[in-house]
């Protein structure tokens, strides 16, 4: 089945249960625009209707209705004079016909004041990919039954440009469950953009949303939904448009933030628009003038009135800035008296404020997690980030009162990164320390195998309640007193990620960093397998081609061997997990095939380091040519060597492994016991004439990036 | 040979705004050349695909990477390219006039524009763009038109263009014109700080200080906190002379100032405010 038909199917198999007539309803319904009074409710439908909404506090009395006579496609109807922080039932139909109901279709209202807040947020997430989904359900698995107050969507909510079919697809289809039960609040990227224009506001992204353009959720009226504010419980959200509305520091939008901030009676602040202030992802913010101009001329702004947390996309991968204030201007210029407290926030040292409410130039964390829906690489290097991954995943927060804690969760369901702001000292709850203490990370075991989980966890201002065990997001066990402990038993061969969550007598959880172990099957033997972002994190690879000698094609997502033109491939695996003195007694590589070839394509073992980021036909990395072009010299002092190792060729697309020879095993062996000898492997051979492509370690779909398995004993 | 999946396919809709296509087309193909995604690196994977494989839509995408790099002259040459591989693409227009306004050249983007708006007389942007021309060229009461053009055919315009339009009406000297502009977006757009902002000082310049004055009022109805705009509603006072009123409504700022939760305090604009407040009444 096409990605697309699949998309559009979606939401109408997920309503089947519930749904009487489904064949008329072609988009959602979802809800917009809340607040403690009321929330917008919307639909499409095939056919020109009336519009009714029939709800109640219980599901099975719907007793109050809200409708609007005109007979349009377009369904909008505002549920008015609700009660704060109450669950609403609903159900959307016309006339006396119901379209949709059930228990899942429901409202509840913002509170007035502070309550456990989760918050969802996705960055760039509208690809219609299988990372999209598997980042949806990872976090789907995550919260469980913990409802969703909020979700946030940080732009390039639907690719390539924003059309309403795009939107159809990609945004609605992909989060129909999410969509009926949690309101959505978005702001306009690029791809958006390419539809849309924030001048008219016209364009899908515009006729899509319900934004609160009068102030009706609780901040400062704009007077347009490019950019608007809300309050949710304790929180003031700030949502700026960094794509398409004057960044001037005294244009309106700035004005109006001033103004907006001004009138702020919450306790936390968070801000989100689509152009990151800080980012060396897949974008740049030294060199792009959204990104310099939203820092230059908004950083000032936001961290006089005390904002906490800055989300942004555009850049697809994962970024967390340290606490920081007063970095205005480009990367170079960030130093550590930036830092307002250092550290990554996690446990007992959680960023701090001391006044419950805003607080200036206190500390900021900038965030951009805008891998919700692909990964792009970048140099992931910028100084004011704390963390940078180019990860698949999406952000989860919650606040609780005067604490914040912030998680990244990527597309398989584990924690990445984690960090906790607190605020009004000695009156906000600490969060509680948890680590795993065994076993240790890449600890192997042999099937089926007990293993003994063992956590420290301490609360420097209460007491633990509980330590949650956890496989991935499958919640494995609990313990309630200390030594903290449990044993899972039976466990089947594969690769598996630990992770111990621990509460405090306050309700404040802590996840402890995850710990990959690996369990073999029997028999005497160890294969281990490693897969970029399958539960490991050690390979790099880029292709390099004599029609673009200067190029860097370091995060392709797919890589290319040929001749006439050249291009060769270049991979390598961190192997420093097995350790040294094991008797490596084979090696295979798995290759996911694009394009095929049967042609034969030679593996050679590397002479010279590479840089995944700077490699090109011409230069191994910034400041070192390759002996020869194209790294093709065997001499002594050459680029690679002249044994081959394996081959390659593969006349059908999909999966294709390949086995090396003793040389090839030989080499591995080597690179265990030497570490520092693997400068990875070279897939060449100049004289061919029929192109082969191979997924990279950068591809979409982490299934299909390249596998080293190495059997040792 | 060409490798079979190498070249980035191109699957440019056109749209009926010139802006919108420009936009679409671009990133249409931002998506394909993703894995590089730093406008540097975003411009050499087009230019190995020009190189391969020369379009109109190519040179249209790049040109719009080089304006967004700010490299005009490149942008403007590879319009051209574009232009001369298909004379009818409309992008090709504004997105010219758009960089030559950019980069300085405003007659030449004002006669392009002109061109264009023959052709496409419904295109709120580009009026909006001509209009922005204009300003620049000084030439404000045709600057005028194109916004009033524009915000004709704008169904949900940005505060943004009501506010140009009271500027190029100053430059005109005609405040009161500009101050009508100003109802019109009050009147379509709501009771915008940033409108309103603008309107009152336009009625302080014109010595309409009630008027001024029952503007703040109006905005203070819609505010929680209104210490700010007391402390405005003061200065408006002193500078009419009313000083009893103005050191009423200062120790009015002051009071609901200091009444805000200790936590709401805190921010450094609130800390200045109380000082400021302090000083001018004299504690």
């Amino acid at each position: 089945m096409k990605i697309k038909a699949l998309f559009v199917l979606l939401p109408m198999l997920a309503m089947l249960p519930s749904v009487t007539e489904a064949q008329s309803l072609t988009r959602g319904p979802y809800l917009q625009n809340g607040s403690t009074t009321d929330t917008t409710v919307r639909w499409r439908t095939s056919i020109a209707t009336d519009s009714v909404v029939r709800y109640g506090t219980a599901a099975g009395s719907l007793t109050l209705t809200a409708s609007n006579a005109t007979s349009t496609t377009e369904h909008e109807i505002r549920l008015t004079g609700l009660t704060a922080n109450t669950k609403y039932y609903y159900s959307i139909g016309y006339g006396s016909t119901t379209l949709a109901s059930g228990t899942d279709y429901f409202v509840v209202t913002a509170p007035t004041g502070a309550k456990p807040t989760r918050i969802w947020v996705l960055g760039d997430p509208g690809t219609g990919s299988t990372v999209q989904t598997a980042v949806r359900d990872a976090y789907y698995a995550f919260t469980g039954t913990t409802h969703t107050d909020l979700w946030l969507m940080l732009g390039d909510n639907a690719y390539s440009s924003g059309t309403d079919a795009e939107y159809t697809a990609r945004l609605y289809g992909i989060y129909p469950t999410m969509a009926r039960k949690s309101v959505l609040w978005t702001t306009i990227g690029n791809h958006d953009a390419g539809s849309a224009d924030s001048p008219t506001q016209t364009g899908p992204y515009y006729n899509n949303a319900t934004l609160p353009k009068q102030g009706e959720a609780g901040g400062v009226a704009s007077g347009t939904e490019a950019y608007y504010s809300f309050d949710y419980g304790n929180i003031h959200f700030v949502c700026l448009d960094s794509m398409d509305t004057s960044r001037s520091a005294t244009g309106p939008m700035a004005v109006w933030l001033t103004n907006d901030l001004q009138n702020n009676t919450k306790d936390w602040l968070v801000v989100f628009f689509h152009h990151p202030p800080y980012s060396k992802g897949s974008h740049n913010s030294d060199s792009e003038i959204e990104l310099v101009e939203m820092r230059q001329n908004f950083g000032p702004i936001l961290e006089n009135y005390g904002a906490d947390l800055v989300l942004c996309g555009h850049s697809h991968s994962y970024e967390r800035s340290k606490f920081i204030d007063g970095h205005y201007g480009v990367s170079t210029t960030f130093s550590n008296a930036m830092v307002v407290q250092s550290g990554g926030g996690q446990g007992a040292g959680a960023y701090t404020k001391s006044s419950v409410g805003p607080l200036s130039h206190s500390g900021t964390v900038y965030a951009v997690p805008g891998a919700s829906g692909q990964i792009s690489g970048g140099t992931l290097n910028h100084p004011a980030m704390f963390v940078s991954l180019n990860v698949a995943g999406s952000m989860v927060l919650d606040v609780n009162g005067s604490s914040l804690n912030a998680t990244y969760l990527d597309s398989a369901g584990v924690v990445r990164d984690s960090f906790a702001i607190t605020k009004g000292g000695s009156g906000g709850n600490v969060l509680p320390t948890v680590a795993i203490s065994s076993p240790a990370s890449g600890a192997t075991f042999t099937a089926p195998a007990s293993i003994t989980i063992n956590a420290t966890a301490t609360d420097s201002d209460g007491t633990i309640t509980q330590v949650d065990f956890y496989q991935g997001a499958t919640l494995l066990g609990s313990a309630t007193s200390s030594p903290y402990s449990f044993t899972w038993t039976g466990v089947a061969a594969g690769s598996y990620s630990l992770t111990a969550k621990a509460t405090d007598n306050a309700g404040g959880t802590q996840t402890s960093t995850a710990i990959p172990v690996t369990v073999n099957a029997a028999g005497g033997a160890t294969k281990a397998s490693f897969q970029e972002g399958n539960n490991y994190s050690g390979m790099v690879d880029a292709h390099i081609r004599s029609d673009a000698t200067a190029t860097n094609f370091g995060y392709a997502t797919t890589l290319l061997v040929d001749g006439k033109p050249d291009y060769s491939a270049l991979l390598k695996w961190d192997l420093t997990t097995i350790p040294v003195g094991k008797t490596v007694t084979a090696v295979t590589l798995t290759f996911n095939v694009v394009a095929a070839s049967s042609q034969v394509y030679e593996l050679y073992a590397l002479k010279r380091n590479w840089s995944e980021s700077e490699v090109t036909w011409l230069k191994a990395n910034n400041t070192t040519p390759w002996t020869a072009a194209g790294a093709s010299s065997t001499t002594a002092t050459g680029d690679r060597e002249s044994t081959v190792l394996g081959t390659v060729s593969s006349s059908t697309t999909g999966s294709k492994t390949i086995t090396l020879n003793a040389a090839g095993v030989a080499k591995v062996q080597s690179w265990v016991n030497t570490p520092a000898s693997n400068f990875g492997f070279i897939l060449q051979d100049y004289t061919t004439t029929k192109g082969l492509e191979l997924t990279s370690k950068d591809g979409l779909n982490v299934a299909q990036r390249p596998i080293i398995t190495i059997t040792y004993q | 040979m060409i490798h079979p999946f190498a070249v980035l396919r191109l699957l440019v809709p056109r749209r009926s705004a010139a802006g919108i296509l420009i936009a679409a087309t671009v990133f249409n193909v931002a998506v394909t050349a993703r894995a590089h995604g730093d406008l540097d690196q975003q411009i050499q994977a087009v230019s190995l695909q020009l190189d391969q494989s020369p379009s109109a839509d190519l040179f249209l995408l790049r040109a719009e990477l080089h304006y967004e790099h700010e490299n005009f002259a490149a942008a403007l040459a590879d319009y051209d390219d574009a232009g001369k591989l298909n004379p009818r693409l409309d992008a090709v227009s504004f997105g010219r006039a758009r960089t030559l306004f950019k980069a300085g050249e405003l007659a030449l983007a004002r006669d392009l524009l002109d061109v264009y708006l023959e052709q496409k007389p419904d295109h709120a942007d580009g009026f909006l763009l001509r209009a922005r021309v204009l300003v620049a060229l000084k030439e404000y009461a045709a600057a005028v038109r194109d916004f009033d053009r524009s915000l004709a055919l704008a169904p949900a315009p940005l505060p943004e263009s009501f506010l140009e339009r009271a500027d190029a009406l100053v430059a005109l000297g005609d405040r009161p014109a500009a101050l009508r502009g100003l109802d019109e977006g009050i009147s379509r757009l709501g009771n915008l700080v940033t409108l309103q902002s603008a309107a009152i000082a336009l009625e302080r310049d014109l010595n309409h200080y009630d008027a001024a004055l029952a503007r703040v009022d109006r905005v203070l109805t819609t505010l929680r906190r209104k210490e700010t705009w007391l402390a405005r509603r003061g200065e408006i006072l002193s500078a009419a002379g009313r000083k009893d009123e103005a050191l009423r409504t200062y120790q009015e700022a002051l009071s609901v100032l200091e009444q805000l939760p200790a936590q709401h305090r805190n921010v450094k604009p609130m800390q200045d405010l109380e000082k400021r407040l302090h000083q001018l009444l004299g504690t």
